[in-house]
Parts: C-alpha cells; structure tokens; sequence
C-alpha cells in the first residue's frame, strides 16, 4: 500500500508531486530526466524514480477520459475511482501483472537512456542488444495501454536476436535467454515483422582499466579537470564518472593545449568536442588509451583567457549544445544513479542485460 | 460483482473487459498479450466492432460503463467466448498458413483478425473440423490475392505504357486548365474555431454539417495558389503549386512535398502504407482519380478532408518548437500540450538535441518548424483515407489530428535516435 497526494493542476491530474523533497523546481515534472524510468499509456505520462523502490508511479494524467481505461490496473480499482472523482489523497494497491510490467519497461527504458557504464567506478556497460530485446518483451506486456498504437512494432523492429542466440548456452541464463528468444519470435509472428539475427562473434574482454595518456611535451604549465555533462553526451560514450582534463604545455615554442575524457567501457568511437578559454578541440576516441583525446595550438591573445576562464566544456556535437547550465545537483545525483546501476547487477528482479553485464558477458 | 470493484455509479469499460475476457481462460490466449489482456487490436478489430458495438449500443461507449449496464456487458463477451475461442484458433491456422505460404507482408493482426472471426461463424471451432488447415491456407491465399491486385508494379507498368503517356499528360492539363481561379484569399471562417473548441470532448454535428454544405474547406484552399502560400504551409517547395508529372518512379525515402509529389508518387504512398489496400478501386480509375484529386482545392477530392485540412492548418499553428503562442481553441490547446510534454520526454529518453550542430539538416527544420511536419502527415493521412474510401466524419476529426501530431513526433523521435546509431556510440 502507497500513499500518493492528488493534485489538480489546470486541466491536468498529477499523482504524487508533493512527495518529492522540497527545492525541487516548482514544476509538475518535478524528477530530474536522469531519474526518470518512463511509460507513455493513453491520456498520461507515468514516471517511476529510479532512486525510489516505490511499486508505483508518479503520473500527470491530461485525458482523463482516455485513463479511466487503464488506471485501475496500475494503482488498483479503489485508487483510480478516488483519483476520477477528484479525492486529494490515494492509497494504490500493489499486485498486478500490468503494472509489474509497465515497471519493468520503464526500467529498461531508464537503462538504456542513463545506464551510467564507467570503467572508473566499475560498472560495466549493458548490452543495447538484450535491452531492446527485453524492452520488446515487456512492451507487448503494456501493448493494451500505450498511447503509441504501433509500440510493439516499432520495439520488435530495432530488435536484433543475434546478442539474445549468443546467451543461449550460457549455464547460467541460457534458459532464460531462450524463453526471450522464442517469445519475441512468437510475437515478431504475430504483429508481422521480420527480426534480424546478425552473427555475433565473441569479442576480447574489454575490461581493462583504461590507462592515462603520456604527456611527450614539456611539463605542464597550467591544467584542471571538469566532470562531463551527461546531457552533453550521448548514452554509452563517456565514462560517466570520468572527468575531462586539460593541461596547458609549450612545444617548440607553441602552446598547446589537450584535453583528455576518459571513454565508456565498449564505445566504438565518436567525436566530440571540448570548449576551454574560447578554444575549440576536436576529440577523437584512442582504443589504445580507452581515451577521447585532442589538442589545439593556442593562439597568444587566448592564453589569458586561460588563466581566467579554467572550466572545460565537452559535448557531442552531433548531440548536444555546449549550452548545458552548470547543475549544483549533479553530482550527488549521478553519484546515487552509479550506486544505484552497482546495485542493480545483483539485485533479485535484475534484467537479463544487467545480470548478462554482471557475468562479465560481452554481448553487443 | 466482481472482487475488487467498488459499488460506484460507473465502472471503467477497461477493467469489465479484462475481468470478462479473464473468464474465457485460455482458449483466447492467442489474442491476449503477455498480461493475459486482450490486445489492443482485440479490442479494436473484433470487440468493438463485432460484439461490442459501441456505435449501436451507446450505453457501452466511453471510458466507464453505468453500472445498470455492467452485467449486460459482461455477458455479451462471455455469450461471445466460443466464438471467440474458435476465432483464437483460426487465427494459429491461419499464422501457420501464412509462415508455410512464405509471406511476410502486412499486418496479420489487421489482416487476419476478422477474416478469423468470419470463419469462426462459419465453420465453428476448426479443432472439430477436418480440413480445417486447408480453408486456413484458402483464406490467406484470399486475402493476399485482393491486396496483390493492386500493386506497384502494375501501378508502375500503366503509367509508364507508352501508348498512354501523352493522354495521361493531356488529363492533367485539362483538369489543371479547368481549375477555377484561385488567386483570392480565403476569407477567416471562425467557425473553423468554433470546431476546434467542441472537436476534442464533444464534437458539433450540426457545426460540422454546415462547414461541409457552406464548402468552407474549399473556401479555404482558394489561397493557396497565392505565392508562397502553400509552401508556408509545408505542402510545396514551390512559390506556387504546378500540376503534377506522371512520373514512373517512386521511394519512400525523400518523397517532395505533396503537391510537388507525381502521381506515380502519390499513389505509391498509399499503396506501400495502406492497410485495406484491397478497398481501393483498380489501377486505371485510380490513376485518373489522383489526376482530379490534384487540380482541386487542396488536392485533395472530399469536402470533409479538405475541412480537416483546414482545421489543420488552424490548431498546428501553436505547435512551436520555441513555444509563446496562445492556443486559440481547445484543440490547439491539446496539441500544444502534446508538444510541450515531448521536450520532458526526450530529455528523459536522452534523445539529441535538435539544435546540435551535427544534426542533419532536414531533420532539425522538421522539428523546430512542426506545423509544416504537421500539415504534410494530415495531408497524407487524408489523401489515404480517400483512396481507402473511408468517409471522414465530425467525431473522427480529433483522433486524426491528435494522431497526426503523435506520429510525427514517435517518426521523430526514431528519427533522432538513428543519429546515435550512426555516431557509433557504444550502445
């Protein structure tokens, strides 16, 4: 049993905004993206708080009309008649295979946007390949409910059973592995699309820690380090605790400045791009180091620029916008989201992809 | 009463369904999903069309049931289950006929669905039946030969039939040539909002029916030979719309904008798209049908689409990407509220940002200038219907103009998501 206070805001219904600690922004979305496990059902939006165990979701309801349908299986038949007929506070009822399944595709989903893979604090990347394999499954479990009416399409079209077939005997989830196999076939027949099967080939561990790059120049003359904005970056790119730095050095004669980011585990390449004291550096992904890495000649009138302006700005830009505001938050938040991803691979209703990246299995 | 719902005056339609459709166990199994409850298409394909009737029997519309009605629906779907138990059957026989028969194309829930249902009427449950497989293997040698009737090659072969090229490019001048003058500009009709204000919740019959006598969907086309007129509304990239060639090629990637689209384009359109593809008409009508449909208001060939068209037009001007605008009717309002609610979810899908220097171009014109996505989608959407022969009526309006936003923003969305893949990222 959950309790959950009933706001009317405008036309709109919000479930459970006034549960969330107090500084947050005035907003009826009051969780931070990143935090956010999300299921888009007809007439709302539903968000589970990945830092939260809560069985249920917050949700803003528009269409109350078109919720009515659904709502009862997600906080219990009592709790969506008091929520219709304008109660102020709800008790939701836990126990039904529909919400356990619109919980467990907004996780997937969670994990592959924020999954935060670091070689630093040692949390391994999650196979894309059993994500969405898994996130196909579980969306047919929610199928009745969604507002897009060709969700198991769209899901079982981005499938690929190559990573799935590479686990099926494996000892341990191998049975497990072929259940999702045979299921996501027998829905890929029923909703008439073809799903791939690419070869997957075992790859060498890519599990060493990454090592620093050298510096060939002379000693620095100036350095510092930022974190990465998540939001600059793209999933699966940057570690995501790993920090940027940069360091300032003279080479016959010239200054130069580089920058290094550490990589995520399993990355396959990428540009990005750093942004220090009004110069720009292109960084490219280095397999040896495990490392995004540039440098740039700086023009004299910028090297005072550098003495004031120390903070690095890294962002993708086929992603992003160097436009990211600084978050006071971020990291105790992201700190609680790494924790949070630790604890996952060894938690009891852990995914295959989590308990797959557990075992140390390398699948795409 | 079933467990669990309270003695209210109402009772959501969904949970007497599922509660219902729980009786029938297993039987019904292959048009459940994994939850155990029917699949949306179920519901749509063969409840509410064919047990239901919710159009017939208005006291099991809506999203709540009165309670006087609960045991009476709840009786039509169990009085349904052997029926339906049998068309679960069919519908495995009819899967299996299809992997034998090779054919991967379509929809089985749409194609299938109440092809089963028919058969369950017919034969009853096929377990008892011998034979049964090969009337399985008939009807979806049935259903594919409809649909194969019509077909882009054929399409193509007609089009591109020398002897017919210059009477196919002579129809066009003629239907262009006969076009009234359309210079003026069209004149405000406020009934238009009027529309938008009722359409979501309670749509107005009468207001709907004068807006079709008063033609005042071809009122407002009239503008739209004006100069820049139908390029500002993401139907040409042209000053002004010119007729169409026949063209004899066609792909769904890069198609131009509508009007700019040939009428071998066009009609591929709806052909690749097209569920019910076997309603439309055969090649021939089809093709001097879209050589009309592109000399008239809109190019489109009924009152009622070109209405929506219109309507369109008025509630996606508030669908901006940098947001400010008042909506000026309650759809507006909705659709603006769609679109707003998107930026939260694509922050929290951690999908690119539009503004991101490396994203292609075309992509971030579509999203940051969405009432031209918007009109081009409803353009399409309609032309299709009219190909399929489906009329549009007063409350069918809002679903296709909430559905045209929500598939350009899912298209989007997928859209963006491809940028990543391309990047190389890890995952």
């Amino acid at each position: 049993m959950t309790e959950f206070p009933v706001e009317r805001i405008h036309s709109v219904i919000v479930i459970g905004s006034l549960l969330h600690p107090p500084g947050s922004p005035p907003d009826h979305r009051p969780l931070h993206p990143e935090r956010a496990a999300l299921v888009e059902p007809r007439g709302a939006l539903l968000y589970w708080d990945v830092l939260e165990p809560r069985a249920h979701p917050y949700a803003e309801i528009h269409e109350p009309g078109l919720a009515a349908d659904w709502l009862w299986e997600v906080y219990g038949p009592e709790a969506a008649d008091a929520i219709l007929g304008g109660a102020d506070r709800i008790a939701a009822e836990a126990e039904s295979p529909v919400l356990d399944a619109a919980r467990g595709l907004a996780h997937l989903r969670w994990a592959e946007a924020w999954w935060p893979s670091s070689h630093e604090a040692a949390v391994p990347a999650l196979s894309a390949g059993l994500l969405r394999a898994e996130i196909a499954w579980r969306t047919a479990g929610v199928e009745h409910l969604l507002d897009d009416e060709e969700a198991v399409e769209r899901a079982l079209a981005a499938v690929d059973l190559g990573p799935v077939a590479a686990l099926e005997r494996h000892p341990v989830l191998g049975a497990e592995a072929r259940d999702l196999a045979a299921n996501l076939a027998g829905l890929a027949e029923d909703y008439g699309v073809v799903l791939r099967t690419a070869e997957v080939r075992a790859r060498p561990q890519d599990w060493a820690l990454a090592a620093g790059g050298e510096d060939e120049a002379g000693p620095a003359l100036a350095g510092g380090e930022a974190p990465v904005s998540w939001e600059a970056v793209p999933q699966g790119l940057v570690d995501a605790v790993g920090r940027a730095r940069w360091s300032l050095v003279q080479r016959a004669g010239a200054f130069t400045v580089a920058v290094d980011v550490p990589a995520a585990p399993k990355v396959r390449g990428g540009v990005l791009t750093a942004r220090i004291g009004g110069a720009e550096i292109a960084l490219r992904h280095d397999p040896d180091t495990g490392m995004f890495t540039g440098e740039a000649e700086v023009p004299q009138g910028l090297l005072a620029h550098l003495s004031s302006q120390r903070t690095v700005h890294v962002f993708d830009p086929a992603f992003g916008t160097e436009a990211i505001e600084v978050d006071p938050d971020a990291p105790a938040r992201r700190a609680a989201i790494v924790a949070h991803a630790y604890g996952r691979l060894a938690a009891a209703d852990a995914s295959l992809a989590e308990r797959a990246a557990a075992l140390g299995i390398d699948a795409p | 009463m079933v467990q669990g719902i309270a003695p209210s005056a109402a009772v959501p339609r969904g949970m007497l369904i599922a509660d219902a459709w729980a009786q029938l166990g297993d039987a019904v199994a292959p048009l459940s999903n994994p939850s155990g409850r029917p699949l949306a298409r179920t519901v749509k394909l063969l409840l509410d069309p064919l047990v239901l009737r919710p159009t017939l029997n208005a006291r099991f519309a809506g999203g709540v049931i009165d309670v006087e009605h609960v045991d009476e629906l709840r009786a039509a779907i169990l009085d349904a289950g052997p029926v339906l138990a049998a068309t679960a059957t069919w519908f495995q026989l009819v899967k299996k006929a299809r992997r034998r028969a090779g054919i991967t194309e379509g929809h089985p829930q749409d194609l299938y669905f109440q092809r089963c249902f028919e058969l369950a009427h017919r034969y009853g449950d096929p377990k008892s039946m011998s034979g049964a497989a090969g009337v399985a293997a008939g009807a979806v040698a049935e259903v594919h030969a409809e649909r194969g009737s019509v077909t882009v090659n054929r399409l193509r072969a007609f089009v591109t039939d020398p002897e017919r090229t210059a009477e196919l490019a002579g129809l066009v001048r003629s239907a262009w040539e006969a076009r009234p003058d359309g210079g003026a500009a069209a004149p405000a009709h406020a009934e238009l909002r009027e529309f938008l204000d009722t359409c979501p919740t309670a749509p107005d019959e009468r207001l709907w029916r004068r807006l079709v006598d008063e033609r005042v969907g071809t009122a407002e086309g009239a503008g739209l030979d004006r100069p820049g007129v139908a390029r500002r509304c993401g139907l040409s990239s042209r000053e002004r719309p010119a007729p169409p060639e026949i063209g004899d090629r066609a792909s769904k990637r890069r198609l131009p904008r509508p009007f700019d689209r040939s009428i071998m384009e066009r009609l591929f359109a709806a052909f690749t798209s097209a569920f019910h593809r076997e309603s439309m008409g055969d090649i021939p009508a089809l093709v001097v049908g879209e050589i009309h449909r592109s000399a008239a208001p809109w190019q489109l060939a009924e009152e009622p689409s070109r209405i929506t068209m219109a309507l369109g037009r008025e509630a996606s001007t508030g669908i901006d990407y940098f947001g400010g605008r008042v909506a000026a009717s309650a759809a507006e309002s909705r659709l603006q509220a769609r679109w707003g609610r998107e930026s939260y979810v694509a922050h929290v899908l951690r999908l690119p940002d539009p503004e991101a220097s490396g994203i292609p171009e075309n992509l971030r014109d579509d999203i940051l200038i969405m009432p031209l996505s918007y009109m081009r989608r409803l353009w399409a959407r309609l032309h299709g219907r009219e190909l399929r022969r489906e009329a549009t009526e007063a409350d069918g309006v809002w679903d296709l103009l909430d559905g045209v936003l929500r598939s350009v923003i899912l298209d989007q969305r997928d859209r963006l998501r491809r940028t990543l893949e391309r990047e190389g990222g890890g995952t």
